[in-house]
């Protein structure tokens, strides 16, 4: 088969999807996405001018067939149908129905032109295809803290489909490795074939400056979509500010390479997007609605499955900034206090103290309402660990009282009876 | 994408493999499609066809309207392929209830993966798998009963074709690379077709194409690709 074809295929969605949101932490990214660390602050003025260098999409266009991006649209209609049953999909219909809403009061009339996906992904992320089907990653659900917030994020991704920003960013990566090749056959020519790194490195360095004009504009059109269709536009920042304490407090080791970085860093995204959201208000003269209420009513039912899903990540400094920064909120704490318990149980390092602060964490969880019935059988786990089998027992009999029939019962009841 | 790419490194290896000389390219469980020589019917699943230049820098850009022409050139040629054959042409239907399509988009979805496992794992090369060796045994599951129950239908075919042309740019670097007797990959026509018994869901015929030639986007070319294709197809 041909490598270098398929190999592009890949290159292709990666290219045209990675219009996306962030720059964090993706070092364990799915294999649909190109994870993109953050970027230097070069370019703080492309506020001003962000580059449209072709027309906006209209409503109900599609490209010529005889075109590059009719291409880029069937390749992504194949990648949709394939989404369509992918198995880490969120189908849950009132769900899908909550996000599409969003993406619909801040579309507009290009409300029907958009179908947006949720993906089941403990990452701060969503992106954008050319032919627009979006997908929301459901780390970004739970990350976000109100509908405000996640609708910056949803109106970015619509900027992107707008201004048609996968196609451009196609061209210019077609036109880079066009360049590529003549620049490493030439050399070889010449005998220096080394040379060739040092022109793959520039020639990607120009494709990321590319992308981080894209995020640029993106952000502006996201935060503006915002405000007309009645969002306080001053959460956009926010959502950067959050992503800085997440990772600052998590520690997250952060490379800024100028060359490799596709999106704005963060702080300046945070500042640009603040500075405008001030100018809109003073503009219009009405902060807008945050509808806090209305996006935790549309995650309650997900919240606990999320929170399992970033635990499960093991980036156990991270994970704990994350559930900090959701305890200063105060919804729903004893979810939150009980899995504090399990990033701490499951690190276990002795040093830390793990284990001590696991069963304050859980002790916590239960002075508060509706804990998760897990708390028990996690105390009942540590302590079984700890070497106090009364205590582990008490607290796993009280587990399967509550869920007699969990797949682990047989196994749990065993470790309630005494060893002869 | 890493996992991806090292897959497609190694299907390219076994393709490789293929190219050199003339292997026999047919793994097959059967030779006649009925035992008591009755006609027996062929449902043509939807055919997966890809066409593109290849770009001077040797990304792959699909051609819409090349695409959509190839298409309805396979599926012709396949129809008429299977005619001769005196085997019978089924068209395949999307069901109508979401749930069953769905289970037919998955079974799409794994014959893909099994596809390209087959053309890995099965072809004589580095990559071939000691149990697969002697004799040819991989299936889709009795899932693909469905598909049967549905068009009525003895056997599923797939067909797989992707082809590539060299836009100028890519006949440069062509050139250039010849004259430093580095050989630069031109365009290319890859494909792979198998046939699977829906009563057992299991592969019963399978089959790799890859040539420096062919035309996918005219009637005559195309029909003589999907001959070679299918070649020693069972009566």
């Amino acid at each position: 088969m041909n490598r270098t074809a398929v190999a592009a295929l890949g290159l292709a969605v990666a290219v045209a999807l990675a219009a996306c949101k962030t720059g964090g932490d993706f070092a364990e990214g799915p294999v649909t996405t190109a994870a993109a660390p953050a970027a230097s602050a070069i370019g703080l003025e492309a506020e001003a001018s962000a580059p449209t260098p072709l027309p906006d999409i209209r409503i109900g266009e599609r490209p010529d067939p005889a075109s590059d991006e009719a291409g880029l649209w069937l390749l992504f209609d194949r990648v949709e149908t394939q989404s369509r049953t992918a198995g880490n999909r969120i189908t849950d219909p009132e769900l899908n129905a909550y996000i599409q809403g969003i993406a619909c009061r801040l579309a507009g009339p290009y409300c029907g032109e958009m179908r947006v996906y949720i993906a089941q992904v403990p990452q701060f992320n969503a992106s954008m295809a050319s032919n627009g089907m979006m997908t929301v990653w459901s780390g970004l659900l739970l990350r976000t803290r109100n509908e405000a917030q996640l609708a910056a994020v949803i109106g970015h991704e619509i900027g992107h489909y707008l201004r048609r920003h996968g196609i451009q960013r196609w061209r210019s990566m077609v036109n880079a490795s066009g360049f590529l090749s003549f620049f490493s056959a030439g050399m070889a020519i010449a005998g220096i074939p080394g040379v060739a790194d040092l022109a793959a490195i520039a020639t990607m360095g120009g494709l990321s400056s590319f992308s981080r004009d894209h995020e640029r504009e993106a952000d502006l059109i996201g935060v503006e979509r915002m405000a007309e269709t009645g969002y306080d536009p001053r959460e956009a920042a926010r959502i950067w500010e959050l992503l800085i304490q997440e990772n600052e407090k998590g520690e997250v080791d952060r490379s800024y390479s100028f060359f490799l970085s596709s999106h704005p860093r963060e702080s300046e995204r945070q500042e640009t997007l603040s500075r405008r959201a001030n100018l809109i208000i003073a503009r219009t003269g009405k902060a807008g609605d945050l509808g806090t209420e209305r996006h935790r009513r549309a995650i309650e039912r997900h919240r606990f499955a999320l929170l399992l899903d970033e635990v499960r990540t093991r980036h156990f400094k991270k994970n704990l900034a994350l559930v900090e920064s959701l305890l200063e909120d105060g919804w729903r704490p004893a979810e939150l206090h009980f899995f504090k318990g399990e990033i701490f149980r499951l690190r276990d390092d002795a040093d830390s103290n793990d284990r001590e602060n696991a069963l304050a964490a859980y002790g916590e969880a239960l002075r508060h309402p509706d804990p998760p019935e897990q708390t028990y059988r996690s105390i009942g786990l540590l302590n079984h660990r700890m070497g106090k089998p009364e205590a582990a027992a008490a607290a796993l009999r009280r587990y399967l009282d509550r869920r007699p029939d969990a797949p682990d019962a047989a196994f749990l009841k065993s470790l309630t009876e005494p060893t002869s | 994408m890493r996992l991806r790419i090292s897959k497609v490194a190694v299907i390219s290896l076994a393709t490789a493999v293929l190219l050199q000389g003339c292997v026999n390219t047919t793994h097959q469980k059967i030779t006649r499609l009925s035992a008591d020589g009755r006609t027996s019917k062929v449902v043509l699943m939807p055919v997966d066809v890809t066409l593109g230049h290849l770009t001077t820098g040797g990304a792959f850009e699909i051609q819409a309207e090349w695409t959509a022409r190839g298409e309805a050139n396979v599926r012709k040629s396949v129809s008429a392929f299977l005619e001769k054959q005196n085997a019978g042409f089924v068209e395949y239907r999307k069901p109508t209830e979401a749930e069953r399509d769905a289970l037919h988009t998955q079974l799409v979805k794994l014959h893909r993966v099994v596809g390209a496992s087959i053309l890995t794992f099965q072809y004589q090369g580095p990559a071939q798998l000691p149990t697969k060796k002697d004799g040819f045994d991989w299936s889709l599951g009795p899932d693909m009963k469905d598909i049967g129950r549905l068009s009525e239908a003895d056997y599923a075919l797939f067909v797989h074709m992707k082809d590539s042309y060299a836009t100028a740019g890519r006949v440069a670097i062509m050139i250039i690379a010849a004259l430093l007797n580095a050989p630069v990959q031109g365009g290319q026509q890859v494909g792979f077709a198998s046939l699977v018994d829906l009563k057992s869901g299991d592969v019963v015929w399978f089959n790799a194409l890859v040539r420096g030639e062919g035309d996918l986007r005219e009637e005559a070319p195309a029909a003589s690709a999907v001959e070679m294709l299918l070649a020693n197809f069972p009566k």
